[in-house]
This record gives structure tokens, C-alpha cells and sequence, in this order.
């Protein structure tokens, strides 16, 4: 490209600093003061991102899938989760909050948010999406469910109590779906598919058709 | 330290105010809800927040009756994770 003048290429700056956020400021000066004193390095810095940013909801539907087919799996998974999410190789349990699974029935559907902010059992299921930290669903779901739930296209029996579960404090919480009928002899990669992460949530319920 | 509550007892959310750092929701405030499992005993997020030593506090999964909090007729339920120093006993 001829350099005429100065005449410099159109574009716009990558980062533009009055966006920087007065949180994002205080993050980095914090974690430059950490590393500085030498209390954590940048790498185990970026260790955790990167394993944080490694969890996909994979682990969940594996998980739930192995509950829909080994019943005593399941009752191990309700009774005592952290030692069931560990058989399946979940690592970084003790560093993370304790996780609760709900099981749905046809006469409880259980459905999880964190009015308060955006906790989540990222350890099974990675980061949460854009709508959970939304206001509209935090404050919406705990007043009006069923509304929200239909906008997710989940009709629920009038019969069905749901509970509402907002994870307030230490604990995480994640839904056990139930197991559609007609897919008996599905494989585990197969019933995993239906074992979406809104499913995980309880916005969904899984479906065959 | 010994949990107050157990599984099946009505309690009240206290209404009171608090600054800073607190895990008890607004809107479950002044409502009266039942325990339905005493969870563990953990630190006090709302000192625990602010690095201080924070004291341990039994936390509870409470219930809530939907015409309890929103004053309207569901058979659907709120259940939310309380700590001990929020919550009063209620009549037996």
C-alpha cells in the first residue's frame, strides 16, 4: 500500500479504554499486586482460566446419562453427589461449592437460579449462559415459572409442582431430568444428546420429538 | 455448634436490613417458610465476604409456600439456602 502522505489505515482501536470497567481495573491491579508478591504466578493464573473456560456441560449429560441407565448409580448421585461426580472423573471437587441434585419427577420439576447473582455448578457444567445472569430471568422465574418456562417451549402438566430452587448460598444445584419414554435401547451417547445443559437447569425438559 | 432447627420446623426470615455483603433474598424477607434439611455448617458469607474470621453458621434448605410470598394461590414452591442467624423459630 502506497504511504501517501500520512494518511493511516481506517479502523477502529481493538480496545477502547473508557470501555474498561472500573471491576476490570481492580481485577488487573489485583492480580498484578499477586503476582508481584509472588503469591500466585501469571501461569497458575491462566491455569485456572483455561480450566475453567475447559468445562462444557460434557461432564453433566454424561453424568445424567449413566443415572437414566444404572438406577444404583443414580440413587449414589442423589445421596452422596460428590463422590458420584468423582467416579466419573470430575476433578477440582474441594475447590469448588458443593453440588445438590434435584431429581424431576412427574410430579416435581425442579428448576434452578441465583437471584442474587449467577451462581451455577460451573464444575459440572462450565460457565452458566448469558440469560442465567440476566435480571429479567433471575427476578422473573421466581415469581412467574411457568411463563418463563413456557418461553424456554416447556409446557408443564398443570399437575407438576414446581420447585423453585435459588441458590442462595454454598451450595450449587443441578437437575436430574427425567428419562423420556421410547428410548429404551438407546446408547449413552445417544440419551447424552437429549441431556441438554438448559435440561441441567430445568428451563427444558428432554424430548424425543 | 449446635443447629437451632430441624427438618419440618416453621421459621421466620427476618426483615431486617443489612449493608454489604448478604446471601438472604430480599423477597424472602418476613416470610415464614419450613426447613426441610439442615445442608452443613458454613462460615458467614457476609463476614467471610470482607476476609474477616468469620463464625460458623448451620445453613438450612427452606421451603416456601408460593401464597407465602406472593400472596397468590400455586401449588408450585421457592426453596432457597438460609443461614441460622436469619431465621426465628416460629410457634409450635
Amino acid at each position: 500500500m502506497p504511504h501517501d502522505g500520512h494518511h493511516h489505515d481506517d479502523h477502529e482501536a481493538i480496545e477502547d479504554l473508557d470501555d474498561i470497567t472500573e471491576f476490570e481495573v481492580m481485577e488487573q491491579a489485583i492480580r498484578e499486586l499477586l503476582v508481584e508478591k509472588g503469591i500466585l504466578s501469571a501461569s497458575q493464573i491462566q491455569a485456572q482460566i483455561d480450566d475453567m473456560d475447559s468445562r462444557t456441560p460434557v461432564m453433566g449429560q454424561k453424568i445424567i446419562a449413566r443415572a437414566w441407565t444404572d438406577s444404583a448409580y443414580r440413587e449414589r448421585l442423589i445421596s452422596d453427589p460428590k463422590s458420584a461426580f468423582a467416579e466419573m472423573g470430575v476433578t477440582r471437587l474441594d475447590e469448588n461449592p458443593e453440588v445438590v441434585v434435584v431429581e424431576n419427577t412427574p410430579e416435581r420439576h425442579n428448576v434452578i437460579v441465583c437471584t442474587l447473582c449467577s451462581c451455577y455448578p460451573r464444575v459440572l457444567l462450565g460457565m452458566p449462559p448469558a440469560w442465567y445472569k440476566k435480571r429479567a430471568y433471575r427476578s422473573r422465574v421466581v415469581k412467574e415459572p411457568r411463563k418463563v418456562l413456557s418461553e424456554f417451549g416447556t409446557e408443564l402438566p398443570d399437575l407438576t409442582k414446581i420447585e423453585v430452587h435459588d441458590s442462595t448460598a454454598d451450595m450449587r444445584y443441578l437437575v436430574l431430568p427425567m428419562r423420556p419414554a421410547g428410548t429404551d435401547n438407546w446408547s449413552a451417547e445417544q440419551l447424552e444428546a437429549l441431556i441438554t445443559r438448559d435440561a441441567m437447569i430445568g428451563v427444558k425438559v428432554p424430548s424425543i420429538v | 455448634m449446635m443447629p437451632r432447627f430441624k427438618a419440618g420446623d416453621r421459621v421466620l426470615v427476618d426483615a431486617r436490613d443489612h449493608e454489604g455483603h448478604c446471601r438472604t433474598p430480599m423477597y424472602l424477607r418476613g416470610k415464614t417458610g419450613q426447613v426441610r434439611k439442615l445442608i452443613g455448617i458454613y462460615k458467614n458469607p457476609e463476614e467471610l465476604a470482607y476476609y474477616k474470621d468469620a463464625e460458623e453458621q448451620p445453613l438450612y434448605d427452606v421451603v416456601f409456600e408460593w401464597k407465602e410470598v406472593w400472596g397468590e394461590d400455586s401449588q408450585d414452591e421457592l426453596a432457597a439456602d438460609i443461614y441460622e442467624h436469619w431465621l426465628q423459630p416460629i410457634g409450635e
